[in-house]
């Protein structure tokens, strides 16, 4: 379990605090999504998971350790493995393979353990025959799948994603997504910071931050609703909320908060069934160029 | 450069690529004195060394000179300079040219541009049959000793693995910042020198900047997979095979005779 107990956070004595007096808890397992705008405080927080920062006051425990305790900072980093929003500073090795074993070595891990553990590692993120490539020659998602291996090869329970969809073209954002997904099946914890709510549909809970403090804490379908009515935050809804409050304002029966498209599809058809089955009159779609649809208040 | 630190060496399967790199390290510093010291006479014994060196090492013509291109100017300046610049017996006095050619400017150049030859070909054969990473791995293990004088040398090796993973980083990002330069109008031919350099100066400023953002970025991504002082170990754990001390005794005799041939009377 990790657990924000009151904790605030400043880069500086002068400087106003990132986080402000923040307390949450997350679950073992659990799948959690950070949202909030530009500056609220996101990568702060991640970065307390490991011990990378330290509150400023109050305490952070993960699995029962306090993140102060330089002692268990080894541990700490093991257990909670941390994927940054930028490949190219994250990959550190001269090859692919050199890179994924550097948190093994880290942790002096026998070197015939080693190899074998980074094969796997390499193997699970559809790489296995890309160890001895030079980072340099990787495309975006490669990068963002071998910066993944280099933290599964050391077993975390945690994982920790800054936005690690950004700038990734649609194939490698479905893979890297898929790895998320099927990571959490397995029972691993995830804490994934994102701008777009589509992406964590299949998040067990959304966080959304503002100024250093949490405004929002619920399911997806409750952040869509959020932030269809938060517009002065600087955030989006998901396209297929937007279009279904288009097609509730011309006279569908559809639910707005709607994240992913698989859900659409269902609520749409069930819309079409229900329509067919009471022999209503056929359903006009709203002229092109219409604006953003909002749900009708 | 990019060649070099893409891990693939250009002799895959040559004798010299499965050499330890412990030993083609010494073996590179070895020959470097050897050559520095040499006389006429050792010339020829060191020519022939290298150039069964290059035998073993697969690489082909195109490979050694490759290495030599860009530095064969250099090496033909030298020889100049030595030829024009030495004082001693004329050898032709040309009437457009006031600077004598003499015969021991053209002996002493001749040795000086083939040492300086000789010792970028030694180097070229290390780059060509070791990947960068075995390199640094073996340049860690040769400096370990200095662990007792309380040099951190597994820190040292880790710096010089991010000076070469990060190089082809940077020269990317040069030429993503030239491209936008151009794209905005930089850059064009006639371009007064002034301007370049102020550009040149603005490049380098913004390079430096992301460097450091960069340096900030990766020292947070290593400690967040546990990077610290304290015991580590290696993927590639370097062993001494018997072939690498079969390399290692050929080194030593070879040594020895060039040594003989110069001190010996």
């Amino acid at each position: 379990m990790i657990a924000f107990k009151d904790v605030s956070y400043r880069y500086g004595e002068k400087r106003p605090p990132v986080l402000e007096r923040l307390s949450l808890t997350i679950p073992d397992g659990q799948y959690v999504a950070l949202m909030g705008p530009n500056g609220c405080g996101k990568t702060t927080l991640i970065k307390h998971l490991n011990a990378l920062l330290l509150p400023s006051r109050g305490e952070v425990v993960v699995d029962g350790m306090d993140t102060r305790d330089p002692a268990g900072h080894r541990e700490l980093r093991r257990r909670v493995g941390m994927v940054f929003q930028n490949p190219d500073s994250q990959v550190v090795g001269m090859s692919v393979a050199e890179d994924v074993a550097f948190g093994l070595e880290n942790l002096a891990v026998p070197p015939g353990e080693i190899a074998a553990r980074v094969q796997a590692a390499l193997a699970r993120v559809g790489l296995a025959e890309s160890g001895p490539r030079a980072p340099f020659t990787l495309s975006g998602g490669e990068k963002r799948l071998v910066s993944l291996a280099g933290i599964l090869v050391m077993n975390p329970r945690w994982l920790v994603l800054d936005e690690p969809t950004a700038y990734l073209d649609a194939r490698g954002r479905r893979r890297v997504l898929e790895m998320i997904a099927a990571l959490h099946r397995e029972g691993m914890g995830i804490v994934h910071v994102t701008h777009d709510l589509a992406e964590v549909a299949g998040a067990d809970r959304v966080i959304v931050l503002d100024r250093g403090a949490v405004i929002m804490d619920g399911t997806p379908t409750e952040a869509c609703a959020f932030l269809m009515n938060r517009e002065d935050l600087g955030m989006e809804a998901p396209g297929m909320a937007a279009l279904m409050a288009k097609l509730r304002a011309s006279g569908w029966n559809l639910p707005v908060n709607i994240v992913s498209v698989e859900a659409a599809h269902r609520e749409i058809h069930a819309c079409l069934s229900r329509r067919t089955g009471s022999g209503t009159a056929p359903i006009t779609l709203p002229p092109a160029g219409m604006g953003h649809g909002r749900p009708a208040s | 450069m990019i060649g070099f630190l893409s891990q693939t060496p250009v002799a895959v399967r040559s004798p010299l690529r499965a050499v330890d790199p412990r030993i083609k390290i010494l073996a590179v510093a070895v020959l470097s004195v050897l050559i520095f010291q040499a006389g006429p006479g050792e010339i020829l014994l060191l020519s022939l060394f290298l150039a069964l060196l290059i035998r073993l090492s697969g690489a082909g013509p195109g490979e050694v000179a490759g290495i030599l291109k860009p530095v064969a100017a250099f090496a033909v300046l030298l020889f100049l300079l030595h030829l024009f610049f030495t004082p001693g017996r004329q050898i032709v006095s040309l009437p457009l040219l006031p600077l004598p050619m003499t015969y021991e400017g053209l002996g002493r150049g001749g040795v000086v541009a083939w040492q300086f030859l000789a010792l970028v070909i030694a180097g070229g054969l290390l780059s060509l049959t070791t990947p960068p990473s075995e390199l640094v791995a073996g340049l860690e293990k040769l400096l370990r000793p200095l662990k007792i004088l309380r040099i951190p040398t597994q820190d040292l090796a880790v710096m010089v693995t991010m000076a070469l993973r990060f190089a082809p980083t940077f020269l990317e990002e040069y030429q993503r910042m030239k491209t936008a330069r151009a794209a905005r109008g930089g850059g064009l031919p006639g371009e007064k020198l002034s301007r370049k350099l102020k550009t040149g100066g603005r490049l380098t400023i913004s390079l430096l900047l992301s460097a450091f953002r960069r340096a900030e970025e990766l020292a947070a991504a290593m400690e967040a997979r546990g990077y610290a002082r304290g015991p580590r170990t290696s993927l590639r754990e370097l062993r001494l095979r018997r072939s690498d001390y079969a390399a290692a005794a050929i080194l030593a005799s070879f040594t020895g005779l060039d040594l003989a041939l110069k001190y010996l009377p």
